[in-house]
């Protein structure tokens, strides 16, 4: 990797909510929330989908390791190149879906 | 600790900072502290407003920690610096290690990373400056 | 173990032939793998075949400890020959193993009183328990092995922390993000499927089951 030690950014349409990068991640860092949508298609059976609601990563206990970005099937996790600011308040260093889709 | 002076870095605005180095993160802290341009002086650390904790705090080196800390006087700043002063980071399923400084002494700031840049130094140094200058001034003693 | 029937300069592998010879210990006993030489010896002939390996010249015990390798608990201590060029005698060492079950391991401190640290290690690591142990303190003599590290913790662990059953606190006390499931949508006729529930991960080690 040519890019400084940087941020893992999150691109939110990608995501499959196929658990890999939580299961693969060796700090437990990582939490995803979802659930399932139905839809119901006409003389099929209903298609169900699951449905990303949230997603956590905890830069307080993140070691930037990129398993998870390794990991990632489909493209939803990047290196991005800014940095993860300092917080007064370490609950501020978990990161929800918003600001890590912010990264750059 | 040491019978020794510890090492106490001035880092301007009136505002000295010890350096309580407990693992690899120390080495960023090092690189950062250098690059400021204020050597390090002996100095007691009754003089001293910035704790600065890089690396991994243990249940062995706890003790030492929160004797830096009962040294410094009001009003005091520690700085959590990288995933393992935050939260144990990659050993925070460790037997031996502690979840973080704040379980020791409460942090002002918290730095992830691991490790964090050496710039990373600066902003947390900045945060602190700010955080003190909130403080009302009949909390600080004088000349300090 | 008649130590004049080999040559000073004997390679590892011969002289840990040689004791395994003479310890009656099968023919598959030795190893020479990885430029490790392994005696593989039983439980009962630990201190006999360390004591023998010292006989041809290894005289310095420079290591010790355990590898918990399910089913087995293991026990391996690492013998050093010093080279000496004037008797054409190279630098060689041997690795002496066995596996422990319940029963207490006998102490080579009486021997080598270098091996109390790492038998102190190794009974507050790995939960074995050393018979005979000995050590010089500057309080005098101690007959078992004290802590090294979780002396005066406030809370030390519970199991010996290095064996694979250990259980980590932090582990327990969080349950894995990786078994959240998501939300169950309403039961629908004719719809068996369940997502996830087939080639999930085994849970991560130390983690209660």
């Amino acid at each position: 990797m040519t890019t400084p030690h940087g941020v893992i950014g999150l691109v939110a349409e990608n995501c499959t909510v196929c658990m890999i990068c939580v299961e693969e991640c060796p700090v437990w860092c990582i939490d995803i929330g979802s659930h399932v949508e139905v839809e119901a298609v006409e003389s099929r059976r209903p298609v169900r989908r699951t449905v990303l609601d949230s997603f956590d990563l905890d830069y307080g206990l993140c070691m930037y390791c990129g398993i998870c970005v390794e990991a990632c099937p489909f493209d939803a996790l990047h290196w991005a190149e800014t940095m993860t600011p300092p917080e007064a308040a370490p609950a501020r260093l978990i990161h929800g879906g918003d600001r890590l889709s912010e990264w750059r | 600790m040491t019978h020794q002076q510890p090492v106490v870095h001035d880092v301007g605005d009136d505002l000295r900072v010890h350096s309580l180095e407990l693992a690899c993160c120390s080495v960023e802290v090092t690189q950062a502290l250098d690059r400021l341009g204020h050597p390090p002086a002996p100095t007691p650390l009754t003089r001293t407003h910035v704790l600065l904790v890089s690396g991994t705090v243990t249940l062995t080196s706890a003790p030492d920690v929160r004797a830096a800390w009962a040294q410094l006087p009001e009003p005091r700043f520690a700085v959590a610096f990288g995933a393992c002063t935050i939260t144990g980071g990659p050993y925070w399923d460790s037997y031996a290690v502690l979840p973080g400084l704040d379980g020791v002494v409460p942090a002002a700031v918290h730095v992830p990373g691991c490790p964090p840049r050496p710039e990373a130094v600066d902003e947390a140094l900045a945060m602190v400056r700010a955080q003190k200058s909130a403080v009302p001034p009949y909390c600080r003693p004088s000349g300090r | 173990m008649a130590a004049d029937q080999l040559n000073p300069g004997a390679t590892a592998a011969e002289v840990a032939i040689a004791v395994a010879g003479g310890l009656g210990v099968t023919p598959g006993a030795v190893q020479d793998r990885l430029q490790t030489v392994t005696l593989t010896v039983d439980v009962h002939q630990w201190v006999q075949a360390c004591d023998a390996v010292a006989a041809h010249g290894f005289l310095v015990m420079d290591w010790l400890s355990a590898v918990d390798q399910p089913p087995d608990l293991r026990v391996v201590a690492m013998f050093v020959r010093h080279p000496d060029r004037a008797r054409g005698v190279a630098l060689a060492r041997i690795l002496v193993r066995t596996t422990v079950g319940d029963d207490p391991l006998a102490s080579l401190t009486s021997r080598w009183p270098s091996a109390a640290w790492h038998e102190r290690e190794t009974a507050e690591m790995f939960g074995i328990r050393f018979e005979g142990f000995v050590e010089q303190t500057p309080d005098g003599v101690s007959t078992s092995p004290r802590p090294l590290l979780t002396a005066g913790w406030p809370a030390p662990p519970v199991q010996p922390p290095l064996r694979k059953t250990a259980v980590l606190p932090a582990r327990a006390a969080r349950p894995w993000p990786g078994l959240r499931e998501p939300a169950e949508p309403p039961a629908l006729p004719g719809d068996g499927h369940r997502r996830r529930t087939t080639g999930r991960r085994p849970l991560p080690p130390g983690v209660p089951t």
